[in-house]
């Protein structure tokens, strides 16, 4: 895992400054077994398919993507420059491990995969996506969705 | 890390295999540590850029524009080899072909577009985009053969070595000065990363 100390130190000194949130409760509830878990991916490294609307500065909104998209159709329009993409444009694996989590749900260790996944773009505040985390959040369990793997970039 | 299928497993099992703790809240380490990509110049000692921008142009390929051209024309067959190895391209936000992109680019250092080639986006998002898509085709042709180039080395050549750079540095005053708020941001935070601007304070984006 990368940790603090592997980081150049402008960029430490950066993340060790920001403000963590606190919360009045610490709410906490079970599921099922892993192997019975239907799973969804929720990125915030601005992935869309080839095509779809890009993101742009502001933008509090999601982009959906069918668990059957191609590697191919899938670009990102994430507004910053500070990070490194390299590793996207060699794997997307790396920001949207949907082949790993099919691998998974093939082996039996989870449920199932979830037939939508979702992606907003990090660089906007969080608070002002709350409404629309609030939507997203019916959509999966529409999808009986019961268990999300929040991948930040 | 890219490529390596067996480590994404890995760490992705143990990070849903937290979602059968019996309490919570959780936080833990990952202890197993990637393989190391190198990262500064000495580490990456031998990687090189495989095409040479240092060719002397000729009398009709002069200013900035043809010389971004070129340069374009010059990666285009690595970015080949990248899309035949890679079987993609993360290339196409914009919706133009690069030389399309390079042209569009350079138009606003000397004769801006009057209006967006694109419906439902401002002269400004279409910029953007064609940045960004530029950024990743140069990235995407730099990293095609075989081989570990770590981040600085490549921001490295990036800043230091091309001439999309230069565009970028020559476009950053431009855009501040703009109208069109999406250019404006890109002027202070989205053209040129924090670490080439040394602008640490900048927002976290």
């Amino acid at each position: 895992m990368v940790r603090l100390s592997d980081l150049p130190e402008w960029e430490r000194d950066y993340l060790s400054s920001l403000p963590c949130p606190t919360f009045d409760s610490d709410p906490w509830v079970d599921g099922p077994p892993l192997a019975e878990r239907r799973i969804a991916i929720i990125s915030t490294a601005g992935l869309q398919r080839r095509g779809d609307r890009p993101f742009m500065e502001g933008t509090a909104d999601f982009r959906v993507i069918p668990g059957n998209v191609a590697t191919g159709d899938m670009v990102m329009s994430h507004i910053s420059v500070n990070f490194d993409r390299t590793g996207f444009q060699q794997d997307l694996n790396v920001v949207f491990p949907l082949d790993r989590l099919n691998e998974l749900a093939d082996e039996g260790v989870i449920g199932s995969v979830a037939d939508f996944h979702y992606s907003f773009m990090g660089a906007t505040d969080p608070r002002d996506m709350e409404p629309t985390v609030r939507h997203l959040a019916g959509l999966l369990k529409d999808d009986a969705v019961d268990a999300v793997l929040l991948v930040p970039v | 890390m890219p490529g390596d299928a067996a480590f994404q497993s890995r760490v992705l099992r143990a990070t849903l295999e937290l979602l059968e703790v019996a309490e919570g809240p959780i936080i833990v380490d990952y202890d197993e540590d990637a393989a190391a990509a190198p990262v500064t110049d000495e580490e990456a000692e031998g990687w090189a850029c495989p095409v040479n921008f240092g060719n002397p142009k000729n009398d009709e390929e002069t200013g900035v524009a043809a010389a971004l051209q070129r340069e374009i024309l010059d990666l285009t067959p690595w970015h080949d080899l990248s899309v035949e190895r890679r079987g993609r391209t993360t290339v196409g936000v914009s919706g133009f072909e690069m030389e399309e992109a390079g042209r569009y680019v350079t138009s606003f250092l000397d004769d801006p577009p009057a209006e967006s080639p694109h419906e439902g986006l401002t002269m400004g998002d279409v910029l953007k985009l064609a940045c960004d898509d530029l950024k990743a085709f140069y990235f995407e042709a730099v990293t095609a053969r075989p081989g570990d180039v770590g981040r600085e080395q490549l921001d490295n050549w990036f800043w230091s070595e091309t001439e999309l750079a230069r565009v970028f540095m020559a476009l950053k005053p431009i855009c501040l000065a703009s109208d069109d708020h999406t250019m404006r941001g890109m002027g202070l935070h989205t053209l040129v990363p924090r670490n080439v601007t040394g602008a640490w304070n900048d927002p976290d984006i």
